[in-house]
């Protein structure tokens, strides 16, 4: 089992390889349920191999989000700035994307999406409010 | 983790969703005439505390893993029954083309990378013994398999071969969460089968070839409008080079991932994960 492999390796204090790390990662978010098809990665990938690894055995990220006090200038702090550096692969990519305040509208503009809308009309008692339930449910 | 360390990893867990009230109101109804003396008010509310205190937070564990089947145990006995039957089959995605359009080759490439197990509906057939049964017989026998696969997605390849095959399927089993119908021209599928070779397993003379197109083509013209009503469904040229066909059925199936930096901004990075796991349905993968 993957995540037996992983405990082991931390209670012995080694490195855990990005391709075990991706093989859970890849459990989880092929977990068969296509409602859970939004995600966060917190703490991984830190280095290009470990983003190249990920997008080669899992999927593509959409983008890095980088939190930054200026809505255009990506200021990454000089001694972090080097050719292994993911900021830079993904800013070359034009997949990070910066934001100096949270909206979840902005945030949707920068990953590319538009919201999608429909106007559903019908007289009195058609069944306007039970159709509507039963789309935003599916 | 004493369970899974050793029995066997869980692959699933069922939530049965219920509000504290109902769970009461449920148990007390029971009381009435189950006869045992420790159904009584005072002992089935501890027993309602001691589930918030003890086991849900080993449902907030599989959680984290992508393991728990949300069901909304709020309705009548038919819709819990209905959303569990959907729970417990896996995943499933049609793969469909003629004969040398690609199927296998993408299928195959498709398991690696997204946790799937590949199906091929006529080899189901023909390892059991199937051939020459009527349609409602096989799709029985068909989702008695699938119902017993522990893998959590599966693409189906040549499944359904007709509208009957696939109106039965919906109907008693679930809906694909994909249905991908490969498209390629007649030349191409004569190219390739010239490129495989007669002595490959799976080669088979131009005539033969032509008359499998045909009869895929033949299905196809009922089947298809169906698929299109009822499923996700989406036409994949494989007239291209097979990286970008793949490259689009991934943009299909590909969940949004995405990584936010600590940055430059002291609490935004918090913010915008708090804000979308709690919000927009957004699932933070600690590592």
């Amino acid at each position: 089992m993957i995540g037996q492999q992983l405990a082991k390796l931390v209670r012995q204090d080694k490195n855990v390889p990005a391709s075990l790390i991706v093989k859970m990662l890849n459990k989880i978010i092929y977990s068969g349920q296509a409602s859970l098809n939004k995600f966060i990665l917190t703490n991984f990938p830190e280095q290009i191999d470990q983003a190249k690894e990920f997008e080669a055995g899992c999927s593509k990220i959409a983008a890095i989000i980088y939190p930054t006090s200026s809505s255009t200038i990506v200021d990454i702090p000089q001694k972090e700035l080097s050719m292994f550096n993911i900021e830079s692969l993904f800013q070359k990519e034009f997949r990070l994307k910066t934001m100096n305040e949270w909206s979840f509208q902005l945030f949707n503009e920068k990953l590319g999406n538009k919201v999608e809308y429909g106007v559903l009309v019908g007289e009195s008692l058609s069944g306007k409010t039970e159709t509507a339930k039963c789309l935003s449910a599916n | 983790m004493y369970f899974e360390s050793n029995v066997c990893e869980v692959t699933q867990v069922l939530y049965y969703d219920v509000p504290q009230e109902t769970m009461l109101e449920r148990c007390m109804k029971r009381a009435e005439t189950s006869g045992r003396s420790d159904d009584n008010a005072e002992t089935i509310k501890t027993r309602v505390q001691n589930y918030f205190d003890q086991s849900l937070p080993v449902v907030d564990f599989y959680k984290k893993f992508g393991k728990v089947i949300h069901i909304n145990a709020n309705g009548s006995i038919a819709e819990v029954y209905a959303q569990t039957k959907e729970g417990v089959l896996p995943q499933v995605m049609f793969m469909l083309g003629p004969k040398a359009s690609g199927k296998t080759s993408i299928a195959n490439l498709m398991v690696q990378r997204t946790n799937a197990k590949l199906i091929d509906f006529t080899h189901f057939i023909s390892s059991n013994g199937l051939e020459g049964q009527d349609d409602e017989t096989i799709v029985t026998e068909f989702l008695k398999h699938l119902g017993s696969q522990t893998t959590p997605r599966l693409i189906l390849e040549n499944f359904p071969q007709n509208q009957f095959q696939a109106k039965f399927f919906l109907r008693n089993g679930c809906t694909p969460s994909n249905v991908f119908c490969l498209s390629c021209s007649k030349d191409i599928c004569q190219e390739r089968m010239i490129d495989l070779g007669e002595g490959h397993p799976n080669y088979v003379a131009s005539s033969i070839l032509s008359k499998k197109i045909k009869q895929f083509h033949d299905h196809a013209a009922t089947l298809l409008p169906l698929l299109k009503e009822c499923t996700n469904f989406t036409e994949i040229s494989t007239d291209q080079q097979l990286d970008k066909s793949l490259e689009t059925i991934y943009r299909h199936i590909e969940p949004c991932v995405i990584n936010i930096r600590q940055g430059k901004k002291a609490g935004l990075c918090q913010e915008i994960t708090n804000s979308l796991c709690e919000n927009h349905d957004f699932i933070n993968l600690d590592v």
